[in-house]
């Protein structure tokens, strides 16, 4: 918006106007219209830039139940591909919770799902000398495996990690934290209170974090 | 919120209510432990800030995979469109053939099978199947395409899905009681979103790794009607239950619906008490042997143990104990047929002897007994009572022996055929049509391997149906010389043909047959063969053993003076018999002869010990290589088809290849020996009894010992504006994605000297003669200096016209044996109507190659094999 040209006087009045405006980005389409031209076009662009409005958001959510890289972008892929496949069904009927609910939604099925096939945040043992190969090589995949936190924390139940997660690394309020998870506010409170105590209550992290 | 700490942590987080977040400052401001817990809480808050993991990026490789499943989706989004409207145009076009058209000459007593499904991934109709009447519409004949009406004369394969497009007429029929009704029934069709789905299946099951098959599964979102998107955005999944803890059920490799695990765990019990038994049986055959070795040592110079070394047992028997036989699961019996009873009678048996054995004292139990024995034998000596009776029992002790061991390999070989063979565990896959404007390319690995027919002449040979897993159509058509000219030069020579289909009414069949070049004696190179030989108790019957010695030894006559040989054998453990002799050293041929025939099959230890010898022997610039001969079936040690399979892999690129020769049928494990040669650069061969077999087989190792090109891959482009679908016939395991032809990285076929494959295409035209079909190029590395040369050639537009077998009979030849392999593998529906068609065509090309004898095979067995009951 800097550099306005100060309007002549001899310059009609809608032309001042269409100046002005020139300066303004144009609006960002809704996700609701980039999905139609999706479904009714097939226009890729389109999806594509859906796919980068939601793509981080969708990536921290599953990481934060999942723990584990892989996986997570799995899920989200796995989001992406379901809309991409139900593009017309999801325009019609997902409206009230709009498209990055379904989304959500989606992609944290999805990890629940790999989570109950055991791809859930892999810890390298405290024995080194331990050789299970498989173990290693996925722990190896994941980061920050060392840590005494994260073993804490990934030891949680999903839901608890996830909150966790979600609250201090992403930084999310207890609102949003709901509306990823599909918990009342009230229970989000609640969960995290028990992730926090149980965290608490472990004389390791108590003796890293109090000393 | 009730609990206070939960309240301290909201309002450390700055998430109360004022007025909740004013109480608690009060509070705060009055106790001071308050303060201290809300201290606690803010630096575990601000721990957990720091240092939990970033979030993940993702890499080249996972975009590039997401991005073409995107591909994928997208485009089954646009074909749900593209039908949407030719849903419409059907619905105008079927008001006007209803209302005008009566006559339908040509379908006459077939019912018209269709409807339209809503449900998921069936959005509209692709294609229409006319099936004979009284047919429970899974079995049957296909159209093609169905706008015209015409019926094919095809039989339907299990797996077949028809997929097509164009516009549906549809005429009232003539029903068989006279009145004009159309029959609206179930009806299977495809999507090209399946038929990329079956692709990429055939794909991951080539790679079997099934984790990539349930992703496949998985990424199209297998089942969509549950997802009702009216109420709810997705069925609602919730965290209870959900622990981190894996579901060790969860992580089998292989899906549950390829077996049924309650079959597979009766099976694996009743093997393992077998193995158990059998076990027990070695140990007191070793009983008997020592007793009568340490009895008989100074009286008799006759040894019950076979020259040459030790049978094969373990070297510590003594202090072996016995295993116990486990528990039966659950009360189910064990189905076993016919064996059963004498199981039971055997392990009653057993109990009793060991419970006798398992006293105190069981070496002074054994040294009483070998007291015994020598009174027995030695006292009385001129006593002629007493010599007889020593005779008596020595003959009884030898009877003992030998019924002991008949019943220890029949037991062993008892116990492998319970696991049931990996073949049938896997599902087959059939290439479908493919609409050459959607995928206009056809790439795949050459493959010039003829087992799969090998084996299922040796099934018909015996009087049932091969294994539908085992067929695969291009190794029946493999398994025929076309008599085409080899190449000059150049690695290879094409020679393409096309005429209406024989079997398949509508179509035009092209045959692309490749030819090798019969590489010269003077560019020779000395070859390392290892040869690991299977010597456990299933190689013990006389098709398997005795045949595998016998082509051997017919093999190694036909190798040259530099050529090495190295002997491996095993059963539960490996041993080297020879190491490196010349080819016609009689050491070589007297280690043969000491090749046992007993024990567990420890076929991962044979395979070490085999590279490792490779390995050792290894001469830079000559060809080795590991030629396994074996069943396949593996019980010991490392059974896991992956892991012999990466060792093959790994194998191969240091440069030594695995050749897989499978013997015996019935326990046998095709996909096993199959894919150890696909991914060890080598092939993979049959050897049966006749001395047909036995000849193939020589020749066969022996070209392929002479490698003209390394890892060819071939690619056949159509143009859409003459071809508007096309079906490659077989190679399904062989599929290549199509930007890996030019990657010369990706492994593919061998082929050997004068070696030929040729690939049948199922066309349909349109246009006129003037346009190409298309372009074939090949693509392969010389061995000798390493170099890639790709090669073109172009399928003329004049090349499809009628022609007589007279005139073409490869052509037709070719036409049969894969029509042979397409019935061979949907055998159980295909009607026995459609043998007389392909016998009459075979007659006719026995007719104009009379002196060919794969021919005339072809024809017994396609004489044969109606009726026959399938494999058991």
């Amino acid at each position: 918006m800097s550099g306005l040209p100060t309007p002549s006087r001899n310059v009609a009045k809608n032309r001042v106007v269409h100046r002005v405006h020139q300066g303004v980005p144009p609006p960002e389409p809704s996700d609701h219209h980039l999905l139609d031209r999706f479904a009714r076009r097939g226009d890729r662009d389109a999806f594509h830039r859906l796919i980068e409005r939601h793509q981080l958001r969708l990536v921290r959510l599953a990481h934060a139940i999942l723990g584990q890289d892989d996986a997570a972008l799995e899920a989200v892929d796995e989001g992406f591909l379901r809309l991409a496949h139900h593009a017309d069904e999801v325009l019609a009927n997902a409206r009230q919770e709009g498209l990055g609910g379904w989304l959500c939604t989606v992609v944290r099925n999805a990890a629940i799902d790999l989570v109950r096939k055991g791809r859930g945040p892999v810890v390298l043992p405290l024995d080194d000398r331990d050789d299970d190969g498989a173990g290693v090589l996925a722990a190896a995949a994941s980061a920050d495996t060392g840590s005494l936190l994260w073993r804490e924390v990934a030891d949680l139940p999903p839901l608890e990690r996830a909150a966790v997660v979600l609250r201090y690394r992403d930084g999310l309020a207890y609102q949003e934290i709901a509306g990823q998870l599909g918990k009342s506010v009230d229970h989000v409170g609640v969960i995290l209170h028990t992730a926090i105590s149980r965290l608490r209550r472990s004389p390791t992290l108590r003796a890293e974090v109090l000393s | 919120m009730t609990d206070p700490d939960a309240r301290l942590l909201a309002y450390a987080d700055g998430e109360l209510a004022p007025a909740d977040a004013a109480e608690v400052e009060r509070e705060l401001a009055s106790q001071p432990e308050l303060r201290e817990r809300l201290d606690e809480v803010r630096r575990f808050q601000e721990r957990l800030r720091g240092g939990l993991p970033p979030v993940p990026t993702y890499d080249p490789a996972q975009r590039q995979t997401f991005t073409d499943r995107l591909a994928f989706a997208v485009g089954a989004a646009r074909t749900r469109r593209h039908w949407r409207r030719v849903r419409i145009a059907a619905a105008a076009c079927l008001l006007v053939g209803v209302s005008g058209l009566l006559a339908v000459p040509a379908v006459r007593g077939m019912r018209v099978v269709e409807s339209i499904s809503n449900e998921g991934d069936h959005p509209a109709i692709s294609a229409v199947r006319l099936t004979p009447p009284g047919s429970d519409g899974l079995s049957g004949y296909k159209t093609s395409p169905i706008d015209t009406g015409q019926s094919a004369t095809r039989p339907l394969e299990p797996q077949w899905r028809a997929v097509g497009t164009g516009s549906a007429t549809y005429a009232p029929i003539e029903g068989q009681d006279g009145r004009t009704n159309r029959v609206l029934d179930q009806v299977v069709m495809e999507t090209e979103q399946e038929q990329a789905k079956g692709r990429e299946e055939a794909r991951a099951h080539s790679e079997l790794d099934a984790r990539q098959l349930m992703m496949a599964k998985r990424g199209f979102a297998a089942k969509p009607s549950a997802a009702t998107l009216k109420d709810k955005a997705v069925d609602e999944r919730s965290f209870d239950g959900v622990s981190n803890k894996p579901n060790p059920v969860s992580q089998l490799d292989v899906p549950e619906e390829y077996f049924s695990r309650e079959r597979n765990n009766e099976l694996q019990h009743s093997a393992s008490v077998a193995r158990s038994i059998a076990h027990q049986l070695n140990l007191k055959l070793a009983e008997i042997d020592d007793d009568e070795n340490a009895a008989q040592g100074p009286v008799s110079g006759q040894s019950l143990q076979p020259p040459g070394g030790t049978n094969g047992l373990h070297p510590d028997r003594a202090k072996v104990i016995p295993p116990q036989i486990p528990a039966s699961p659950a009360g189910s019996p064990v189905a076993v047929d016919g064996t059963e009873i004498a199981v039971a009678k055997r392990e009653s048996d057993l109990a009793g002897a060991q419970s006798q054995e398992n006293g105190a004292a069981t070496a002074g139990g054994r040294r009483r007994e070998l007291r015994e024995w020598r009174t027995l034998l030695t006292d009385g000596e001129d006593d002629p009572a007493k010599k007889e009776i020593r005779e008596q029992e020595h003959a009884a002790l030898a009877d003992e022996v030998r019924t002991a061991r008949q019943e220890l390999s029949r037991l062993e070989a008892f116990a492998t055929d319970a696991i049931p063979a990996r073949a049938d565990r896997l599902p087959t896959v059939t290439n479908p049509w493919t609409l050459a404007e959607r995928d206009a390319r056809s790439t795949f690995a050459l493959d010039t391997d003829r087992a799969s027919y090998a084996l299922a002449r040796r099934h018909l040979g015996a009087g049932t149906l091969p294994p539908a897993a085992t067929v695969r159509v291009e190794e029946f058509v493999n398994a025929f010389d076309y008599h085409d000219h080899a190449p000059e030069v150049d690695a290879f020579a094409l020679r393409a043909e096309a005429a209406p289909a024989p079997f398949c009414q509508g179509a035009t069949l092209l045959r692309v047959g490749l030819k090798g070049r019969i590489a010269g004696r003077d560019g020779r190179r000395p070859a390392h063969l290892v040869l690991v030989v299977d010597a456990s108790g299933s190689m013990d019957r006389p098709d398997r053993g005795a045949v595998a010695k016998a082509g051997l030894l017919a093999a190694l006559d036909a190798l040259a003076a530099d050529d090495r040989v190295t002997l491996v054998a095993f059963n539960a453990e490996a041993r080297l018999l020879a190491e490196a002799l010349p080819a016609g050293d009689p050491a070589l041929r007297r280690a043969f002869d000491a090749i046992p025939a007993q024990g567990a099959s420890n076929l991962a230890a044979g395979l070490g010990l085999g590279y490792a010898q490779a390995v050792r022997g290894y001469r830079p610039g000559a060809v080795n290589r590991v030629v396994l001969v074996s069943d396949g079936i593996a019980n010991l040690g490392e059974t896991g088809l992956e892991q012999l399979v990466a060792a093959a892999e790994a194998n191969r690129r240091q440069g030594i290849a695995t050749t897989t020769v499978g013997v015996g049928a019935g326990s046998y494990d095709d996909a096993l020996l199959a894919r150890l040669a696909k991914r060890g650069d080598g092939h993979y061969l049959r050897l049966d009894e006749d001395a047909d077999s036995r000849a193939a087989f020589v020749a066969d190792l022996g070209a392929g010992l002479q490698t003209i090109a390394a890892d060819a891959k071939i690619q056949v482009t159509f143009d859409p504006a003459r071809v508007r679908r096309w079906r490659l016939l077989g190679y399904e395991q062989r599929a290549l994605a199509h930007q890996d032809f030019a990657n010369d990285a990706v492994d593919a076929g061998e082929v050997g000297s004068g070696q030929a494959a040729t690939a049948l295409y199922e066309l349909e035209l349109i246009g006129d003669a003037g346009t190409d079909l298309g372009s074939v190029h090949v693509r392969y590395r010389d061995p000798a200096d390493g170099a890639v040369h790709e090669r073109a050639w172009r399928l003329a537009g004049d090349l499809p016209r009628s022609r007589t077998v007279a005139e073409a009979p490869a052509f037709y030849l070719a036409a049969a044996a894969a029509e042979f392999a397409e019935l061979l593998r949907g055998s159980e529906h295909a009607a026995d109507g459609s043998f007389p068609a392909l016998i009459a065509v075979l007659e006719r090309v026995a007719a104009v190659w009379p002196h060919d004898a794969g021919v005339a095979d072809l024809l017994r067995l396609a004489r044969a094999a109606p009726g026959l009951p399938p494999a058991p």
